[in-house]
């Protein structure tokens, strides 16, 4: 017998863990994949270039194990061990739908972006005002000393910037702009009003913080850190749960469904495949937290049926599975700047820049709802432009050993809108190895994203413009949901039990001892990297959940 | 300074490679310059051809030749390992079409000779000829496998291990090598 089960092990189920332990609980975490240990689990961290197989390209095999996995921007022979094989792990596409999967222990938290960023109350309260989706049940006060909290232990590097939209935090020293980055700042923030470029705010240490080391300037996160420079579950918060003395780790479990117990008229524990074995067992505690990632914990839902729960599992509602969301990201622009050309940098930041918000800020000025932002990533050319363009011989081949010109990218992310068409079912005939239904994905994106994304080609344009640039290319790919890797919704809170299936402390309306603090949970995507606003809502939730324990509320 | 020594002076402890023996015999034997090594997927006259190819792209000057790093041996493997099949068959007849451009002899060409006859058909390659797309991608293969060698890396790179510090702006002169990206994305 535990006092609480978490289910899942990535940036929020590292969270659970770490704050149900810290506050007495005898915690078991279970984790669908294999234990990986920070540092010791990391077998590419150290190696050079030329000690990558294929030099990291990938092979035809890979690309037939992976089909979709290897779609994400840094899959490689380098980081391929941190991605399920789709071969093991299929899923079904109503409409294209890329769902990325990293399950083993620290999940996705190994492979994040890293940028961390507050939602704020034009987040918050969009769905009202405009009467899309449902109202959020929380305001920024709510959550924001949770995101202070949060931001402390992990480590954020950044600035405060008394932005409205992207709300200021508990920050660490900014790694700083190099030379064009810089220059970029004035010309926009000179001739655009409402514009910024800023440092982002990143899980990456530019000091030493909470035992972890900070960044040496690798730019090789996706491999895992030996330092512990950025956060993730196993470099941060596994270790704290660990230190506490109260977690048990269980890899290689598939949870099968929440147990409801008829006569107790409650959830009791959760039933775990054996990944290897195929054995089953149950595991009984009084608090249970999802965190398996959005997709994966509905799914765990609509697995969870019986006779108080027939349409899936606390689900009254009927909108679980409903209100899949995913930023419309991608759209940008290029552009090379021959000045400068006497400055340079040490280093890989492995960190962007970024362009906040800007529209729709005080009142509705674009033909679109919402908004969206620019990731900006700004260097110096290397001999990657070898292949843009013609040369050979000597004088080609020496060039190469010297930087290129300063070449700066806009990608836009932008939000989503919840859309009740847009959801995930279980296929009732075809199963996975373990005997489980798969999931069905069914989401494209509405009318509102398709409206920004000519906005979001030619702001970026006129911003790189207004620099002073040789040349100016337009990023025009779609995004494809999923792409992003911010699913989001499906088991959204609300203040309504009848529109929702969490209320305001991530507690289930009909199940007030299951909790759910990831993705799942999201009411609106707003346009910022969501991670952040996970581990908070977690946080919170934890405190909340064990609050109650105690009074005696949750039993 | 060796790789073991920047380790040690970061604090970390070393992590070794759990990659198949195949690729440390690959790496090992780079290091052996007398044997040239193939992967077995050209047939010798295309093998040859790829190491003309290689040359005339990347010559000895300052910083080593094609041949000295076996990068003929190093797009052998990837067209091999990595190359869709319809690609395979593409680079296949580019090579027969670099044979015959010369009417069999471009591997009898002066130095000169092969380097007009590349740039040639460099410069069909980037404008879009369909019948030169081939190029375009013998062409990357190259790039990669020679800048993300050893030799490559280190010797026309300036490849730094563990950056410590980043320096957001500093003095840049005209002759010095471009850092090393370790971050390998090849778009």
């Amino acid at each position: 017998m535990y006092d609480a089960i978490v289910v899942g092990s990535g940036i929020s189920g590292g969270w659970a863990a770490k704050e149900l332990c810290e506050k007495g609980l005898k915690t078991l975490l279970l984790e669908r994949g294999r234990d990986v240990k920070h540092v010791q689990d990391y077998p590419t961290a150290n190696l050079d270039p030329w000690e990558i197989p294929n030099r990291n390209m990938l092979t035809q095999e890979d690309l037939e194990t992976y089909p979709v996995q290897s779609k994400v921007y840094h899959f490689g022979q380098d980081d391929k061990h941190f991605f399920v094989k789709d071969t093991e792990h299929p899923y079904e596409q109503a409409k294209p739908f890329w769902w990325t999967q990293g399950n083993q222990v620290g999940g996705k938290s190994l492979l994040w972006s890293r940028h961390t960023f507050r939602f704020s109350d034009l987040d918050f309260e969009a769905n009202m005002k405009e009467g899309v989706g449902i109202d959020w049940p929380i305001r920024y006060k709510d959550i924001a000393p949770w995101y202070d909290y949060v931001e402390r232990f992990i480590g954020v590097s950044g600035k405060n910037e008394g932005l409205p939209q992207l709300p200021d935090g508990q920050f660490i020293p900014p790694f700083e702009m190099n030379c064009l980055e810089k220059h970029l700042k004035k010309s926009i923030e000179e001739k655009f009003k409402e514009r910024n470029l800023i440092q982002s705010r990143m899980a990456v240490l530019t000091q030493p913080h909470n035992g972890r080391g900070k960044c040496m300037s690798r730019n090789l996160c996706h491999r895992g850190c030996p330092y512990g420079a950025y956060f993730s579950s196993n470099s941060s918060t596994l270790p704290a749960a660990y230190a506490t003395g109260h977690l048990t780790l269980r890899p290689f479990s598939v949870v099968q469904s929440i147990i409801w117990d008829k006569e107790k008229n409650k959830a009791t524990g959760v039933r775990v495949i054996d990944a290897e074995t195929l054995e089953t067992f149950d595991y009984f505690a009084p608090i249970i937290f999802l965190n398996a990632s959005a997709l994966a914990t509905t799914k765990i839902l609509m697995q969870s049926t019986s006779d108080r729960f027939p349409n899936g599992f606390a689900n009254d509602s009927g909108v679980l599975g409903h209100y899949l969301m995913d930023h419309y990201s991608g759209p940008g622009a290029s552009a090379g700047y021959d000045i400068l050309k006497d400055q340079y940098y040490f280093g890989q930041r492995s960190t962007s820049v970024y362009v906040p918000r800007f529209q729709n800020l005080k009142e509705r000025d674009k033909k679109y709802a919402r908004g969206f932002a620019y990731e900006v990533y700004v260097s110096r050319g290397d001999w990657t432009r070898g292949y843009h363009g013609a040369g050979a011989g000597a004088d080609w081949k020496d060039s190469l050993s010297e930087p290129g010109d300063w070449q700066a990218s806009m990608f836009a992310f932008g939000e989503c809108l919840p859309d009740y068409k847009n959801h995930v079912s279980l296929d009732v005939i075809k199963k996975d190895k373990w005997g489980l239904p798969l999931l069905c994905i069914e989401m494209e994106y509405g009318e509102n994203e398709k409206a920004m994304r000519d906005d979001m080609i030619n702001s970026a344009k006129e911003m790189l413009t207004s620099a002073g640039p040789t040349w100016v290319s337009e990023v025009t790919d779609p995004s494809v949901p999923g792409m992003t890797i911010h699913e989001m919704g499906t088991a959204r809170m609300g203040n309504d039990p009848k529109t929702s299936v969490l209320n305001k402390f991530n507690q289930c309306h009909d199940a007030p001892n299951v909790f759910i603090t990831d993705g799942a949970c999201m009411v609106s995507t707003a346009c910022q990297n969501p991670s952040l606003t996970y581990m908070a809502l977690t946080a919170r939730a934890c405190d909340y959940a064990v609050t109650q324990l105690k009074k005696g509320e949750i039993k | 300074m060796n790789r073991r020594l920047l380790l040690k002076e970061a604090g970390v402890v070393a992590l070794y490679s759990t990659f198949p023996s195949v690729l440390i015999e690959f790496i090992s034997s780079c290091n052996t310059k007398e044997k040239k090594l193939r992967a077995g997927f050209f047939s010798d006259g295309e093998f040859q051809l790829t190491e003309q190819l290689a040359d005339t792209l990347f010559p000895k000057t300052a910083t080593p030749g094609a041949l000295e790093i076996q990068l003929p041996y190093f797009i052998d493997l990837v067209v091999k390992n990595c190359m869709s099949n319809d690609d395979q068959q593409l680079i296949k007849k580019g090579l027969q079409q670099l044979n015959d451009l010369q009417g069999g002899k471009f591997t009898s060409l002066s130095n000169e000779e092969k380097l007009n006859t590349i740039k040639m058909i460099d410069a069909a390659a980037y404008k879009d000829e369909a019948d030169k797309a081939w190029f375009r991608i013998i062409k990357k293969l190259a790039l990669i496998g020679y800048f993300t060698s050893q030799e490559g890396m280190t010797k026309a790179l300036n490849y730094v291990k563990v950056p410590g510090d980043y320096e957001a702006c500093i003095p840049y002169k005209k002759g010095e090598k471009v850092l090393a990206k370790t971050f390998l994305l090849y778009w």
